[in-house]
C-alpha cells in the first residue's frame, strides 16, 4: 500500500461508513467484499482453523455493520483498524470459552458470506506445493538466489544475516523475494488451470 | 504502513515468521485488510513457505533411511550414559517438585487474596476496555494478549495517562493463562481514570545490553464503582 493508496483506503472507508449509515445495503456488500478476505486470513493466522475463522469473521462483520448503521463509529476512515480490533476481541472471547452471541444477521451481504468457503489455496496438498516449489527453484538463475529463498522462508534467518552470509545487498534480496513470489504465483495459477495441482479436500 | 516500508523491511516474511513488533503487526494487518493486492502477495508468500517446507520434508524423507542406519550403533553404545543422565534429571526434578509443593501450600494460607480477572483487548478507534474500580482490597489480574511471537518472559508497566505516572511494573512474567500474560496488581491502585499498560518481551538467551521488544500498549479506563 503506497501513500496514495493509503489515502484512498481512508477515503473509501469513510465513504462506505457514510453510505451504510444512510441505509445503502449495496455498500454493506462492498464492505464485505473489500475486507472479508483479509479478515478471514488474519483470523486464520490466529485460530489455525479456517472454519472457525469464517465464523468469527461473520460475527465481526455483523458487529461492525450494525455499528455503521447506527452511525456511531468514531473515525470511520479507520474502518480497517476497527474491524481488526473487533475480530480480535471476538477471537479473545472465543479463546476464553465465553458464549458468543448468536448470529442475528438481517443483511443479505452478511448472509452471503456464510457460503464463502475456504480459499482454494488452502486445499493444495503439501506434495502439490512441493512440486510447484521444485519448478520455481529450477527456474532461479543462480544457486545464490535459491539459497536466499531457503534462508528466508525455511530457516527464517534475519535479512541482515542473509545479506551478510551470501554477500548480497538488501536491494538484491528484495528483488529476489519479490520476483520469486510473483513467479510462484504464476506457477500455482498455471498449474491450477492445467489441472496439475488438483484440489483435495 | 506503505509498500516501500513493507518491501524494504521484509514485513511480509517477518509477519509469517511472527517477528513483527506489536505495532508493526497491527499496522500491517490494517494495511492488508483493505488492500487485495497486498493480501495476495502475503498469501503467495505463505504458500511459498509451505511449499519450501514440503519440498524440504520430502528431501529429508528420501535421505532418512541411510542416515538412520549410520547412527544406530552410536545410539546403542551411548544408551547406558543416557540412562544415567535420565536418572539424575528425574531425581533433581522430584526434589524440585517437592520444594514447589511446599511453596504452593504457603500460597493457600491466609495471605492469599481474592482476585478478579479482566481481559484487555487492544482495539483502535473504540474505547473497548472499560473496567469498574474495585471497592475491596483485593487484587486485579489484567490479561494481555502478547501476540504471535512467544517470548521467554514479559515485562508489564501500568501508567496513568493523565500525568504519565508509572503506577506498577512487573518483570519475569510468562504467558501461562491460555497464551495470555496475566498482570496481578493491587486493585486499590486502579482508581477511576485513564490508564495504559505497556508490554515488552525478551528471550532468556539475549545479551543484557539488548533491549526488550516493545509489544505495544493497551489503553483502558477505570470507572467509579456503581
Amino acid at each position: 500500500m503506497d501513500d496514495q493508496s493509503e489515502q484512498n483506503e481512508h477515503e473509501i472507508a469513510a465513504d462506505l461508513a457514510r453510505q451504510i449509515g444512510q441505509g445503502v445495503r449495496a455498500a454493506e456488500e462492498v464492505l464485505v467484499a473489500r475486507y472479508g478476505p483479509g479478515l478471514h486470513y488474519l483470523l486464520k493466522q490466529r485460530t489455525r482453523d479456517s472454519e472457525l475463522a469464517l465464523d468469527i469473521r461473520q460475527d465481526a462483520l455483523r458487529v461492525v455493520i450494525e455499528k455503521l448503521r447506527s452511525g456511531t463509529l468514531e473515525e470511520p476512515e479507520r474502518l480497517a483498524g476497527y474491524l481488526r480490533g473487533i475480530a480480535l476481541k471476538l477471537w479473545g472471547a472465543q479463546r476464553r470459552k465465553e458464549v458468543r452471541r448468536a448470529t442475528t444477521a438481517d443483511s443479505d451481504a452478511i448472509e452471503a458470506i456464510a457460503d464463502d468457503r475456504a480459499d482454494p489455496e488452502e486445499r493444495l496438498s503439501e506434495e502439490q506445493l512441493g512440486h510447484a516449489v521444485r519448478e520455481l527453484l529450477a527456474e532461479l538463475s543462480t544457486p545464490r538466489d535459491r539459497d536466499i529463498l531457503t534462508r528466508v522462508y525455511l530457516l527464517e534467518e534475519e535479512k541482515e544475516a542473509v545479506c551478510a552470509a551470501l554477500e548480497v545487498d538488501s536491494l538484491h534480496l528484495n528483488r529476489v523475494l519479490f520476483r520469486a513470489k510473483q513467479r510462484f504465483r504464476e506457477l500455482v495459477e498455471r498449474a491450477k488451470q492445467h489441472g496439475e495441482l488438483r484440489l483435495v479436500r | 504502513m506503505n509498500r516501500q516500508y513493507i518491501r524494504d523491511n521484509q514485513v511480509v516474511e517477518r509477519y509469517l515468521q511472527g517477528r513483527l513488533t506489536a505495532d508493526e503487526q497491527a499496522a500491517f494487518e490494517e494495511a492488508y485488510l483493505g488492500d487485495a493486492e497486498l493480501l495476495q502477495e502475503l498469501k503467495t508468500a505463505d504458500l511459498l513457505r509451505r511449499g519450501l517446507e514440503a519440498h524440504d520434508a520430502a528431501q529429508r524423507r528420501e535421505q532418512r533411511p541411510s542416515a538412520a542406519a549410520r547412527s544406530a550403533p552410536v545410539r546403542s553404545a551411548a544408551a547406558p550414559r543416557y540412562a544415567l543422565a535420565a536418572s539424575l534429571v528425574a531425581g533433581i526434578a522430584l526434589s524440585f517438585s517437592s520444594y514447589l509443593f511446599l511453596e504452593n501450600r504457603e500460597l493457600r494460607s491466609e495471605n492469599f487474596a481474592p482476585a478478579r480477572i479482566l481481559p484487555l483487548v487492544a482495539v483502535r478507534g473504540d474505547s473497548a476496555n472499560s473496567i469498574e474500580a474495585a471497592a475491596t482490597n483485593d487484587r486485579t489480574v489484567l490479561l494481555l494478549d502478547p501476540g504471535f511471537t512467544p517470548y521467554d518472559r514479559y515485562r508489564a508497566t501500568v501508567v496513568r495517562r493523565t500525568d504519565g505516572a508509572e503506577l506498577f511494573s512487573l518483570d519475569g512474567l510468562t504467558s501461562s493463562y491460555e497464551g495470555q500474560v496475566g498482570v496481578s496488581m493491587p486493585s486499590r491502585l486502579l482508581t477511576p481514570g485513564d490508564y495504559e499498560v505497556a508490554l515488552a518481551g525478551r528471550m532468556r538467551d539475549w545479551p543484557e545490553q539488548r533491549a526488550s521488544d516493545d509489544l505495544g500498549t493497551t489503553a483502558f479506563t477505570v470507572t467509579a464503582p456503581r
